[in-house]
């Protein structure tokens, strides 16, 4: 069942990124950036079990967030990336601060969710306010690295593969050694980070397709 | 009394939010903000305070600057551009919705088990919530820039059409949003009330949501 809902939302991502894409050209790919990054902050939150390994389920929509990237830095200009982050940036502390003052509203009596959200919200806060910094800088050496392998050799599939084998691993590494600190061991919050890596190489396989297909298609400005 | 200056922390968030991306990115900005505030009120709306006895929804701010966002494109651009930001609005939720019920619905982790049961209680079984809320607002944010129009050509000045466009506005969104979402789930009585406080809550927002206007408007 889990593995099915997987292939069902890594599907969804392209799907909106393909949709928001061929509608709005340029300006569709900073809403699925956006769109794609707030998914990706809730997700976070949660972890599965998936292909019998703990996996971050915010690592679907953060991988879709890269494909955005190397579609953006293959159709347009690098010097827009700045500015394309920077929104991201914007929208995920908006969302953090609006999740914040939501967890703090006295809740009604009779209604259950708002524990939930305590659980959910208010036990990870590490996640809420290292999250933005954290993929902002990851998108960043994400876009940064790509350009360079691109100037290297001219091989899309293997520059975005590289690319998400050296900075998923960074992202993992510092990710998941804070946002869990004190919640779990620090082995197991690497364990979880290195299955979720793994499924994300596979995400990534994926996506290396979708973005070939787009790329091979007509450029609109 | 702290729920009152949460809201009031909400709607500051929500209207700074507003013009600073308008600042940055202009009527994109606008956008984005539509895609933040849409997403958002996608959680919010499900948790609920207590107001004078009576259970109402937050997401107060965010489901209003909604609005507000869409007044400022109508001003800048016109009405034709409002069907962008209305398309945006309803793939956003639909998106959300499917990620956040697909989420909900994925056997979790024994690692930080608590957390995610929790968010597997959160996101379960709030369909008709979501209905309500994709409904409502795309609904209120058409409705209103229709209004904010032809009342900008009757008379143009922002606070005219702002506060009647939204006095009439609000009380549909409150009506269609509220009657989706809880009919036959809380008492009619309840349910008049929650309508009668959500509206006067949101309608004091949207009132306030001509300042973002007025500065958006001036600054162009």
């Amino acid at each position: 069942m889990e593995e099915i809902i997987t292939i069902i939302l890594i599907m969804l991502t392209l799907l909106t990124i393909f949709c928001l894409y061929k509608i709005l050209n340029k300006r569709g790919l900073y809403f699925a950036l956006v769109m794609m990054d707030l998914i990706s902050f809730v997700l976070s939150f949660k972890i599965s079990y998936i292909f019998k390994m703990n996996i971050n389920l915010g690592i679907i929509p953060l991988i879709a967030s890269f494909s955005i990237l190397y579609i953006f830095l293959t159709k347009y200009s690098a010097k827009e990336i700045k500015s394309l982050l920077l929104i991201t940036l914007y929208a995920n502390i908006t969302a953090a601060l609006l999740l914040v003052v939501m967890n703090f509203f006295i809740p009604a009596i009779t209604e259950t969710i708002s524990i939930n959200m305590q659980g959910t919200f208010e036990y990870n806060y590490k996640i809420l306010i290292v999250y933005p910094i954290i993929v902002l800088l990851s998108q960043l050496a994400t876009a940064k690295l790509y350009v360079l392998l691109k100037e290297i050799q001219d091989n899309n599939t293997i520059s975005i593969a590289l690319t998400y084998i050296i900075t998923g691993l960074l992202y993992t590494l510092v990710m998941y050694a804070i946002a869990y600190i004190d919640i779990m061991e620090l082995k197991f919050s690497l364990f979880l980070g290195i299955s979720t890596y793994i499924l994300g190489l596979v995400i990534t396989g994926i996506n290396i397709l979708f973005v070939n297909l787009l790329n091979n298609k007509k450029v609109i400005k | 009394m702290r729920n009152i200056l949460l809201i009031v922390a909400e709607v500051l968030v929500c209207y700074l939010a507003i013009i600073i991306l308008n600042k940055k990115y202009k009527t994109d900005g606008l956008y984005v903000y539509g895609v933040i505030a849409t997403f958002l009120s996608c959680i919010m709306s499900l948790k609920q305070i207590d107001l004078m006895g009576v259970n109402v929804p937050i997401g107060f701010g965010v489901t209003t600057s909604l609005i507000i966002a869409g007044n400022i494109i109508t001003q800048k651009r016109g009405p034709e551009e409002i069907k962008t930001y209305i398309g945006l609005i309803f793939i956003t939720a639909l998106v959300s919705c499917c990620f956040l019920n697909l989420s909900g619905l994925m056997k979790a982790s024994d690692y930080n088990l608590y957390a995610n049961k929790s968010y597997d209680s959160i996101f379960e079984y709030n369909l008709r919530v979501y209905i309500a809320l994709i409904i409502a607002t795309i609904v209120s944010v058409f409705l209103n820039s229709k209004l904010y129009y032809e009342l900008k050509k009757v008379r143009n000045n922002v606070m005219f059409s702002n506060i009647f466009s939204i006095i009439i506005v609000e009380l549909l969104d409150n009506i269609l949003f509220i009657l989706i979402a809880y009919l036959f789930e809380y008492e009619l009585i309840n349910i008049i009330l929650c309508i009668i406080l959500r509206y006067m809550i949101k309608t004091l927002i949207g009132i306030i949501g001509t300042i973002p206007i007025y500065i958006t408007n001036k600054f162009n």
